[in-house]
């Protein structure tokens, strides 16, 4: 059952095999896949259920109850970016745009080199992209509904040569709401709150919302439980204390919150790698403007990619965002911006993603008023390089394509009005302090997996280094950015650390579990 | 004299100390339509309420700034009261460190404009309040570039969230939603049950 607030009414003190914290892409796919095993699992979700009924396509209401701190949460360093994250049942994942790419396999390869993970094959990763793609109905973005502005670009990079297509979602059906990030309101994308956790609770598992983890209970060395309350979801405040034994527990609170955690309890940081090595995807958007109607924000938020330098770590996917988060975007003020955005129905918008490898990010637990991390991050070297060339590229796109001009998030650069700017911006040499503003996505790598308990936080398995039963499961483990949206990935590994646990629990050596004790599984295991 | 609540004559521990207890009050808006009315029948309020109010008209006079050339390119006009108290909420649901460096914000505005035009912000024309910001937003220098980024984030979103702007856009979440509503997808393709319940 999924408890919410006028469910709970006194203290709740029960025991479960297993406890996951955090109910998003890591912790969705164990509750299910341990629950099918017939393991008692409870689930404790800090934020609230929501559903198709709650998702009313406005930004405003879903940054207010589904995303943290109302979607302000930011990153200290130069430039500021804005790093949004979920807080609601099915994690970031129900307010993520709904790509769902396989990880490149260099990335893969880099992780068995550098980090020691050479248990975890292509092939075995593979079976699972092909489970959860038939499970999460992932198909190719349909051109029907991804809208104009998505075609549009499309075509521009065709026009180019540029390899480009449309992504690969887990949506069924979509109609192009324009809204998968605040919540899809047909409930066409399968996001873990729609898809894990109703499998997990149809197989006995309990999911506790608007409950708050703040302990790991420990004896010797090994974890038995947790300790949390359950809040008010208007005041935040304390209203009842949850305590659960449980023989293993999961962290999946996500790369962000998971490190917070073991920071503040003081936990699992021999190595003293907890927080350290923040990956994210810093994005930089260009917004063209045509001398046609483009239709924003019907279609697809993020139907289509140009993938031609993924290699280079710059992946471009966009589409169309409503009118209140467009504003945003435009560097200008008074006359100049109520002006631009007079033209919004003949506006596109498109992002660039960065696959950082020279910034510098750390999550760290200093003082702050409620339960909030602070995170720092420093975009620097290359990673400014690449952000300028996929503004470059996105503006040549659009171009390409038909627009009269594009405005980017460079100083000194905001408007380009041809191929002179063009190459005005090409051959300036730019900081990280040039950039008008930032967001970013896809938090990583902060509990590190690796091979070397003094240079990561857990093992291949999933178990960290220092606590016995004490599994972290989220996007904090991946060592390092896999330069595409990383939903598959987490759910793939979640998948792959539900089968160690099971081998744990049933203490045969062996997992049990439906999707991994077939001939895959076997192969795995051995 | 005072320069937005701060008087002279306080020491600057006391000055402090009493910008940080006004800074944390700020948030509470229910109190400052009740303010306004103590104002104008001549009452005096105590500093956090006085603060609450002042930075309130603050706010207001940039959502004017940022909006005055609306009525000439036919858009829909501000609404002040509204746009003001949706910014003030909007403020108290999040970080509760934003609403803080908001206010620092609105600060260093005024502080930039004295030091570069020799005049508070809302001292300017709005051709010069115009060409002022522009300079901050094509400044280099992060700091001055952040004022007005931070500053116009909510200001935006409280004017282009409302129905009457963002419809005739083609943004019309209402309907939408009740599009969507004739469209429900489930995962083994059964018909929608009335109100579906998991567990």
């Amino acid at each position: 059952m999924i408890y919410g607030p006028r469910d709970i009414n006194s203290d709740v003190r029960r025991s479960a095999d297993v406890a996951v914290i955090g109910s998003g892409a890591g912790g969705g796919p164990i509750a299910k896949e341990l629950s099918e095993a017939g393991y008692s699992v409870v689930v404790l979700e800090e934020g609230a259920h929501y559903t198709r009924e709650d998702f009313n396509l406005d930004p405003v209401d879903s940054f207010v109850k589904m995303y943290r701190d109302a979607g302000q949460t930011l990153t200290l360093g130069v430039p500021s970016i804005l790093l949004p994250l979920g807080k609601t049942v099915g994690g970031t994942t129900t307010i993520n745009s709904g790509t769902a790419l396989r990880m490149p396999r260099q990335v893969l390869k880099k992780w068995q080199l550098v980090h020691g993970l050479r248990d975890i094959t292509e092939e075995e990763l593979n079976l699972l992209y092909a489970h959860l793609e038939e499970y999460l109905y992932v198909k190719r973005a349909d051109p029907e509904v991804a809208g104009k502005v998505a075609q549009t670009f499309l075509t521009g990079a065709q026009k180019l040569g540029l390899s480009a297509g449309w992504l690969p979602r887990n949506a069924k059906d979509c109609e192009g709401y324009g809204s998968c990030v605040f919540g899809c309101p047909n409930d066409s994308k399968q996001s873990v709150n729609l898809t894990f956790i109703p499998d997990a609770v149809r197989n006995g598992a309990d999911v506790y919302t608007c409950c708050r983890v703040e302990k790991i209970k420990l004896e010797n060395g090994k974890a038995t439980g947790v300790q949390g309350i359950f809040l008010d979801p208007q005041t935040g405040k304390k209203r009842y204390d949850l305590d659960v034994n449980a023989r293993v527990v999961v962290l999946a609170a996500g790369a962000v919150y998971s490190p917070y955690f073991l920071l503040r309890q003081g936990i699992c940081n021999s190595s003293g790698q907890v927080g350290k090595n923040l990956q994210i995807h810093p994005a930089v958007q260009t917004v063209a403007l045509f001398d046609r109607p483009l239709d924003p924000p019907k279609g697809i938020p993020q139907a289509c990619y140009v993938d031609d330098f993924r290699e280079e770590g710059i992946m471009l996917e966009g589409g169309t965002v409503p009118p209140e988060i467009h504003a945003l975007a435009l560097p200008f003020t008074g006359k100049k911006h109520v002006q631009l955005m007079k033209n919004y129905p003949r506006m596109g918008i498109f992002g660039g993603m960065v696959s950082d490898t020279a910034s510098w990010g750390r999550v760290v637990n200093v003082p702050r008023a409620g339960w909030r991390p602070t995170m720092f991050y420093m975009l620097r070297g290359k990673d400014v390089e690449k952000a300028k060339f996929a503004v470059s590229l996105m503006a040549q796109i659009w171009f390409a394509s038909g627009a009269q001009k594009v405005i980017t998030p460079i100083v000194g650069h905001y408007e380009i009005r041809g191929p002179s700017d063009l190459r005005r911006l090409e051959r300036s040499v730019l900081s990280a302090k040039d950039f008008y503003a930032m967001s970013a996505y896809h938090p990583l790598g902060t509990c590190r997996m690796g091979d070397d308990p003094e240079w990561s936080v857990v093992k291949s398995t999933g178990e960290t280094w220092d606590v016995e039963n004490l599994y972290i499961c989220d996007g904090s483990v991946l060592p390092s950015s896999p330069g595409v949206n990383p939903q598959l990935t987490i759910m793939a590994l979640a998948i792959r650390c539900a089968g160690f646990i099971d081998e744990r629990l049933s203490g045969n050596g062996s997992s049990g579990l439906s999707f991994i004790s077939g001939k895959e599984g076997q192969q795995r295991v051995k | 004299m005072t320069f937005l609540g701060i008087s002279e004559g306080f020491g600057m521990s006391s000055r402090i100390k009493n910008l940080k207890t006004d800074l944390t009050r700020w948030a509470d808006s229910t109190t400052t339509e009740k303010d306004e009315k103590n104002v104008l029948n001549g009452k005096d309020l105590k500093g956090g309420r006085r603060m609450t109010m002042l930075f309130r008209r603050q706010i207001e006079k940039l959502v004017r700034f940022y909006f005055h050339s609306c009525y000439w390119s036919g858009m829909p006009e501000a609404d002040p009261d509204d746009q003001v108290a949706f910014v003030q909420w909007f403020m108290g649901v999040g970080a509760p460190e934003f609403k803080i460096l908001y206010m620092i914000c609105i600060i260093s505005l005024h502080l930039f404009s004295l030091i570069l035009r020799r005049r508070t912000f809302h001292g300017l024309s709005e051709q010069g309040k115009e060409e002022f910001m522009e300079r901050l937003l094509r400044s280099r220098n992060p700091l001055l570039r952040g004022v007005p980024v931070l500053l116009s984030l909510p200001v935006l979103i409280s004017y282009y969230r409302r129905d009457e702007v963002r419809i005739p856009m083609g943004f019309d979440p209402l309907n939408l939603k009740k599009d969507a509503e004739k469209h429900l997808v489930t995962r083994n393709g059964a018909p929608v049950p009335e109100k579906e319940e998991v567990g």
